[in-house]
């Protein structure tokens, strides 16, 4: 079957908060807008139970948060398509196709923002546990371990936000960390230390889980004295931070060493017509706002690009 | 028969549902976060414990797996 090329002004690939922003603006400013997500609409924001640092909302769900945006983006005439999904991008500064499952598009402008994925725990049993007590989506299998005791390993906001997510349905939480501290907010902390069925293990590091098919033990061991304990506990929920979603681009978007996407500040990528927005890009902070901002940046500029092109074309 | 087994709030479970819509057909969504005893089920069914979890025929699809969806589809 041959399929049908179109051509388009502007693809947004990825439709977390960085790809639905750009989403608005570019469809406000009357770009013909796609976004494709092969993944969950909302991005990471929809599988975070509570965010408490995006401005407007004191505290709102992910959930609500990001169908909130969705329906903003669409709403402003921005198509979203999360069921064709991407098998492989031409990205040059003078042609841009993007083959989907269906169509081969052809934009005028592209923006990545495919954002990050969860990192795996670097543990031996990882695979082996997998969905059989390694999750990595409080909300979608929390439940699943109600009365029981659950591990939680990470020191950002997100581990312990979901910490406290599932100390509401566990009988306890124990979160592991490598380190005497945090990186999350100070207020998040506090918030986690006054939770009673939360215990915090400081400087100590996951090192594997066992159990028959299941798990029943975490092997956790203390950075400083290298002391190996055995903790009783059904499930692990890892938060060690993510990693970016370039495979697609790598053959035609610089990334750095970290492998984040490069970008000057108006989230132009090394070719021209291609921005970057959100957590894929490579920067300091990613934040619900950040990715917002950069998701605002890179359609003004992209709207700008593709109107300087049209009139030298005239 | 299709069942859909999912928590509310879970992005793939809803979007394994959304894509079933795309496709006509009619399925049953168990929501398993209200009963142990179909949280039970997924496990049983499926060997593991996360979801969503979608049953369609003799197939047992973990998550959101469009070509798995597909194919299952096609031989009911």
């Amino acid at each position: 079957m041959n399929k049908q090329e179109k051509e388009i002004d502007l693809i947004i690939i990825g439709a977390g908060p960085a790809g639905l922003t750009a989403g608005i603006y570019a469809s406000r400013a009357n770009l013909e807008t796609l976004i494709l997500e092969n993944d969950i609409i909302g991005g990471q924001v929809r599988s975070s139970y509570t965010i408490e640092n995006y401005p407007g909302f004191a505290k709102i769900t992910g959930v609500e948060l990001a169908e909130k945006m969705e329906a903003q983006a669409t709403g402003e005439g921005a198509v979203i398509d999360e069921f064709d999904f991407i098998e492989k991008v031409t990205l040059t500064d003078d042609e841009k196709i993007i083959e989907t499952g269906d169509f081969i598009y052809k934009p005028r402008a592209v923006i990545i923002a495919t954002g990050a994925k969860p990192r795996s725990l670097p543990i031996p049993n990882e695979r082996a546990y997998l969905g059989k007590g390694i999750h990595y989506c409080a909300v979608c299998d929390g439940s699943s371990y109600e009365g029981e005791v659950i591990g939680v390993v990470g020191g950002g906001s997100a581990a312990l936000e979901e910490a406290m997510y599932l100390a509401r349905v566990a009988k306890k939480v124990i979160i592991i960390r490598r380190y005497d501290t945090f990186h999350a907010e100070a207020k998040t902390l506090k918030e986690v230390e006054a939770v009673p069925n939360i215990e915090i293990l400081y400087d100590h590091d996951l090192i594997d889980v066992v159990g028959d098919n299941f798990v029943e033990k975490a092997l956790v061991k203390h950075t400083k004295t290298d002391e190996v304990i055995e903790i009783p506990l059904k499930a692990i929920f890892g938060y060690i931070g993510t990693e970016p979603k370039t495979d697609l681009f790598k053959p035609f978007i610089q990334v750095g060493e970290d492998g984040y996407i490069k970008s000057d500040e108006s989230m132009q990528t090394n070719v021209k017509g291609v921005y970057v927005a959100g957590d894929v890009r490579q920067k300091e902070f990613r934040q619900i706002a950040t990715a917002v901002a950069d998701g605002t940046i890179a359609a003004l500029k992209a709207e700008k690009y593709i109107t300087e092109n049209k009139e030298n074309a005239k | 028969m299709i069942k859909v087994y999912s928590v509310e709030w879970c992005g793939p479970c809803q979007k394994v549902k959304k894509y079933l819509d795309t496709k006509g057909v009619a399925y049953e969504v168990v929501t398993v976060a209200d009963a142990q005893a179909d949280r039970e089920i997924v496990l049983e069914v499926s060997g593991q414990r996360t979801v969503p979890v979608t049953t369609i025929g003799e197939s047992v699809i973990i998550g959101f797996d469009k070509q798995q969806i597909d194919e299952a589809l096609k031989s009911l």
